[in-house]
């Protein structure tokens, strides 16, 4: 089993994340929605099929940066991908968010395309 | 830091003179792959050359002679008469917000193209509510990125309404006086994506 877990505080930007993924044509068996990084954590603890995660940065209750970082220190997240998705494309976020454990980063808007370069090492 | 070589009037001057071009590449950019109704003459429009109710712009910080737009053909609900709007402020060596302003048409298109809806599917408050604020945080996030961040630094905040006594009812009321405004077309109503800015701000840079 194959999932996505998309993480972003805006039900309309969850769901247009679904429709990309399934316009990107990568094989996937799920995609997973959390709110903020805290419900996050929950899916993730109680699904280990999830393989790549795509978060927003800005959220309430937990942020982006702050799941990654939790993820990559105090969680077995070696084999699971993190990708930022975000509209802070500022040079200094990219570093940050690669610099606490992120394995991608895809600025809002994006493309169908932008979104199957970033996941497709985690899906294969 | 970037700001701290910049004088107030060198502030205002990159604000005025390239907020509101900026702001027309950024509605493209989001319109165009984000709301997928739009074809290639809505980016045309986008773009800002056939946009038949474009207002005149005024200097940010300056009061604006802006005059409601004109009445379209029968059918538009709101060439200048809206009754909802969503805004994201930024705050930086000039503060403001970027502010969608909408007819209840208008609001429904953008909501159901960026969702993807069929015509005849329900369409709660809390969707558009949410699709528009996602719209304008898109616009202001790359707004930022382009033109914010070269200036300093800059916050965003979240979307979230805009007070109902400066959504409307026509362009050129309340607080929006003080901004710039453009108003884009869809296909049978039109909707105002803005550029406001809080008076005097310019010069506490």
């Amino acid at each position: 089993m194959k999932k996505i877990l998309v993480v972003d505080d805006s039900s309309t930007m969850r769901k247009i994340i679904r429709r990309t993924l399934r316009q990107t044509g990568l094989s996937f068996d799920d995609v997973l929605e959390a709110e903020n990084g805290v419900e996050a954590l929950s899916v993730l603890a109680g699904d280990p099929a999830v393989r790549v995660v795509l978060s927003d940065i800005n959220m309430p209750e937990m942020n982006g940066i702050e799941l990654v970082t939790q993820l990559r220190t105090q969680h077995d997240s070696s084999a699971l991908g993190v990708v930022m998705v975000t509209t802070e494309g500022g040079e200094a976020m990219v570093q940050t968010a690669m610099d606490r454990g992120a394995n991608g980063y895809v600025t809002k808007p994006f493309t169908a395309d932008a979104i199957k370069d970033a996941l497709e090492a985690h899906l294969g | 830091m970037v700001e701290s070589h910049l004088s107030a009037d060198a502030t205002r001057q990159l604000a005025a003179e390239e907020l509101v071009e900026v702001l027309k590449d950024c509605v493209r950019e989001v319109f165009v792959s984000m709301l997928f109704s739009f074809d290639d003459a809505d980016a045309a429009q986008l773009a800002g050359d056939a946009v038949p109710a474009a207002l005149p712009t005024n200097a940010i910080g300056e009061e604006s002679g802006s005059e409601p737009a004109a009445k379209q053909d029968p059918g538009d609900d709101s060439a200048g008469e809206f009754d909802c709007g969503i805004e994201v402020e930024f705050t930086g060596a000039v503060s403001g917000a970027v502010v969608l302003r909408a007819g209840r048409t208008a609001a429904e298109e953008i909501t159901r193209s960026m969702l993807m809806m069929e015509p005849d599917e329900v369409l709660e408050d809390e969707d558009v509510q949410d699709a528009l604020g996602e719209c304008v945080n898109l616009v202001a996030g790359t707004l930022k990125t382009r033109a914010l961040d070269p200036l300093g630094t800059f916050q965003l905040g979240v979307p979230g309404p805009l007070d109902p006594a400066n959504v409307g009812p026509t362009l050129g009321d309340g607080p929006s006086a003080t901004g710039r405004s453009q108003v884009y077309r869809l296909s049978k109503c039109s909707f105002a994506m803005e550029i406001w800015t809080d008076a005097g701000s310019a010069e506490g840079a």
